[in-house]
């Protein structure tokens, strides 16, 4: 189960195809203070991250990370290969 | 192999290779749009199959021949032996590919740096020579500079795309229903190639929390690649209407395009350090030698670094000088470096400069087998109806079983077993026959492709030449028709080379400019001849003899009452005819030792024709089938053999005082022919026998030369289908394979050649 919404917490894990966008989108909207954890996210859609761009809920896992993630506290910067 | 891959393999080569004949012919007649036709659906055919797979490298580089082609055919572009060189550049680059997938079924890794290269090569001529057609993405010159780079990017991270050769800002916005049509934005964009830098492009207020729809596209993306254009036009192909790229200025110093220079310095220099530390020396100046070769290498890979050589970089860093062993390591990573170096530059530049170095032409028509060959229909029919009436005579056996348990007289029982092995008999002969014909392929399948050869060796050397192929209908066994390419391509390859003159010398012979090659090919009995000539300058015989006598092929006295035509065939002996001694010998010789006995190992006879001044001939004759041979079987210490009755010219018992003895050396007087002895028994190693009275003689006939091979017994003859040795036995080159015995047994083929050569050489 790629998104396990809980007790004011999301959990995205793996692969978030776009279709969780809709759940997310709606849980994160009905909660006071909602927090979500991507520190098991693989890859998500980018409906996904227009959601999380759009309702700027609290944001945990995203350290050390040099994935898309870090697209939301700013820009990223990739390495070159 | 996924079925639908091998369907693809299959008629890529075979589009492969109309796209190469139309492409020659094409050039030879710039005018004719049939042609031109023929090599643009070839192509777009290709291209549009690979799309099946995912290949992107193969379709990519297809589609831009076939854009170039399409731009020809609109008269956008003139078609010049350039382009063709490019083209057939493209055509190897694909029947690489198409290797590639046979073998792996995924292409090598590379493909895709190659695929580019030869994209921007293929278009560049679109860019140069048409106004009309700039919206054609890719070229060599890239547009100017006129990016703004993004705000948010740090200052340092644009440094660091400096000295790139090129850089590129991407502005992409996703339609509003980009995610119904499957598009991941962010997908996309993270997979750039090149990536360094990406940024979100947020709307300006996102809608009120529970009013927006997730499943519509608001967010867009800003990032900076460094990747040639051409890249990444492909790599946002399918959303090209939503993407802007604009080219952002660099300090370009070109630091990741290694010259071809540069490169070979690079791999001299290796070469060198490598041998610096394989020279015995001084003990003490061992760990100095080790130093000094470590810097050098350091420096090599410091120079010529894109970022494949890190690792090494890092490896040779962390040698220490001192430690035992360092030389064998350093050796080991010189090679890797040098294996590196080499890498990109061997399979991805296929010799755009032409230098008369003939190498590399040889390995495009590499004896490649077939996967499939097309068969007449009525051929398949004949093997339908025997294979029916092979049913109905099986079906008769159970019946004679029966008949046995009845217990019918056994003389009876006999003559009606051997009725049936009649019928099975002709059932099997014709099966055979049958199978035989489905297996006749057209030597022409051959002969194609040495207009390519043709055509590449005259450009490289300069000569202008003329193919001429006759009876490419001649049909002969498709392992047959196989192995004739390598012996042919050598054929052709020295008679371009040293057979035909230049075009000056042949003015001054008084010849036509243009030299003439003919490839002819004919049935004659049971044998297939190809005939290769030239109208060259002949072979001189006096230097073969010349050459022969300092080698010491044969005495003086031998050459001096040696006939001419005879002498001629020396330029095939071995020893002869190695490349260093004979490439200033006017005439040809190159490899003919290897042709004759490429030729021989298939079962056939090769023979050479040549008058000074006006040409040489070769003429090859080989079997019509290599499948079923008939051999006589001969009886060695209990060991059954067999030899091509073919070879055999006659059987005789002769009393043992017959035998003339000259030092180690036996010969028989037979019909006033001196006939040398060879026993096989001291050949495998068996004891003499020596209680019989008489000896069996069997005269055997190996390219004109007559041998009496003593035997214990002669046996029956048979017909057996010869298998080549495999495994750890492939190399026992006295034997040309085995065959199965009615019985069960293994009947071992002799090569006589081979056996001959053991003897006396």
């Amino acid at each position: 189960m790629p998104l396990d919404l809980k007790d004011g917490r999301a959990t995205l894990t793996g692969h978030c195809e776009i279709v969780e966008a809709e759940d997310l989108y709606a849980w994160i909207c009905a909660q006071d203070d909602p927090v979500v954890d991507l520190s098991a996210v693989g890859h998500a859609h980018t409906a996904i991250l227009q959601v999380l761009l759009a309702t700027r809920p609290r944001i945990v896992g995203t350290e050390g990370r040099s994935d898309w993630t870090g697209l939301l506290t700013g820009t990223l910067t990739v390495a070159p290969t | 192999m996924n079925p639908l891959l091998e369907q693809f393999l299959t008629e890529g080569r075979s589009l492969l290779e109309e796209a190469s004949l139309a492409l020659l012919a094409l050039e030879a007649a710039p005018a004719d749009k049939n042609h031109l036709a023929a090599l643009f659906r070839a192509v777009h055919t290709i291209k549009g199959a690979s799309g099946l797979f995912e290949i992107a490298p193969f379709t990519k580089a297809v589609h831009a021949g076939e854009d170039l082609l399409d731009a020809v055919r609109e008269g956008d572009v003139p078609f010049t032996p350039d382009l063709a060189d490019m083209l057939l550049m493209l055509l190897d680059q694909v029947s690489d590919w198409l290797d590639q997938l046979e073998a792996h079924q995924e292409l090598a890794d590379g493909a895709d740096a190659s695929a580019d290269r030869l994209a921007a090569k293929l278009r560049q001529p679109l860019t140069e020579d048409s106004d009309t057609r700039t919206d054609t993405p890719g070229g060599a010159a890239p547009p100017p500079a006129t990016g703004v780079w993004p705000d948010d990017m740090a200052t340092e991270d644009k440094q660091r795309c400096a000295g790139e050769p090129e850089c590129w800002r991407i502005d992409y916005t996703p339609d509003a229903n980009a995610f119904y049509s499957g598009d991941d934005p962010l997908l996309t964009v993270m997979n750039t190639p090149g990536l360094r830098w990406v940024g979100t492009v947020a709307p300006e207020v996102w809608p009120e929390p529970g009013r927006m729809d997730p499943f519509e596209a608001r967010l867009g993306f800003a990032a900076v690649a460094c990747a040639d254009e051409v890249a990444l036009r492909a790599h946002f192909l399918y959303v090209e209407d939503q993407v802007q790229l604009t080219r952002l200025s660099t300090d370009a110093t070109a630091r990741s395009e290694i010259d071809g220079d540069t490169l070979a310095l690079a791999r001299d220099l290796i070469g060198s350090q490598r041998r610096l530390l394989a020279a015995q020396g001084a003990e003490q100046t061992a760990p100095a030698r080790i130093a000094v070769a470590r810097r050098m290498l350091i420096a090599i890979a410091r120079r010529c670094d894109t970022g494949a050589l890190q690792d090494i970089r890092a490896s040779l860093t962390g040698l220490d000088p001192e430690a035992p062993e360092a030389e064998t390591r350093l050796d080991g990573l010189a090679e890797a470096l040098g294996t590196q170096l080499a890498q990109p530059a061997a399979p991805n530049e296929p010799q755009p400069d032409l230098e008369p170095d003939l190498g590399p032409v040889e390995p495009k028509t590499e004896s490649r087998k077939a996967i499939s060959i097309r068969v007449d229909a009525d051929r398949i029919d004949m093997l339908m109806n025997l294979a029916g009436e092979l049913i109905v005579a099986k079906n008769a056996l159970p019946f004679l079983a029966r008949r046995a348990e009845q217990g019918v007289p056994s003389k009876t029982l006999a003559r009606e077993i051997k009725s049936q092995h009649d019928v099975i008999n002709r059932i099997a002969d014709e099966l055979q026959t049958a199978v035989m014909k489905v297996r006749m392929v057209p030597v022409g399948t051959v002969f194609g492709r040495f207009n390519r050869l043709v055509r590449d060796l005259s450009r490289k050397l300069d000569k202008r030449i003329r193919l001429v192929v006759e009876g490419e209908d001649t049909e002969a066994d498709k392992s047959v028709v196989e192995e004739l390419a390598d012996p042919m391509v050598h054929l052709i390859r020295n008679a371009v080379d040293h057979g035909l003159e230049t075009v000056a010398d042949r003015r001054a012979s008084g010849k036509s400019d243009e030299g003439t090659i003919r490839l002819k090919a004919y049935q004659q009995d049971d044998s297939v001849i190809i005939e290769v000539s030239d109208d060259g300058r002949g072979i001189d015989l006096d230097r073969v003899r010349a050459k022969a006598l300092e080698k010491g092929l044969v005495d003086a006295d031998t050459l001096s009452a040696m006939a001419d035509a005879t002498a001629l065939q020396l330029v095939m002996a071995p020893g002869l005819s190695t490349k260093e001694q004979i490439s200033d010998l006017s005439g040809r010789g190159v490899g003919m030792d290897v042709v004759a006995s490429m030729v021989r190992r298939i079962g056939g006879t090769i023979s050479l024709n040549s008058t000074a001044g006006q040409g040489t001939t070769v003429r090859i004759a080989l079997p019509l089938s290599m499948a079923v041979q008939r051999l006589m079987m001969i009886e060695v210490d209990g060991g059954y053999y067999g030899v091509s009755v073919d070879a055999v010219v006659e059987s005789q018992r002769l009393p043992r005082d017959r035998i003339h003895r000259h030092r180690d050396n036996e010969t028989v007087l037979l019909r006033q022919r001196m006939i040398p002895l060879l026993h096989l028994r001291d050949l495998f190693g068996c004891p003499p026998d020596t209680s019989k009275r008489d000896i069996n003689l069997m005269v055997v006939e190996v390219d004109g030369n007559e041998v009496g091979l003593v035997v214990d017994r002669f046996h029956a003859g048979v017909d057996a289908i010869v298998k080549p040795m495999e495994g750890l036995l492939r190399h026992s080159e006295c034997f040309s394979g085995t065959a199965l015995l009615g019985d069960g047994s293994v009947l071992l083929a002799l090569n006589l050649a081979e056996v001959i050569r053991c003897r006396w050489t």
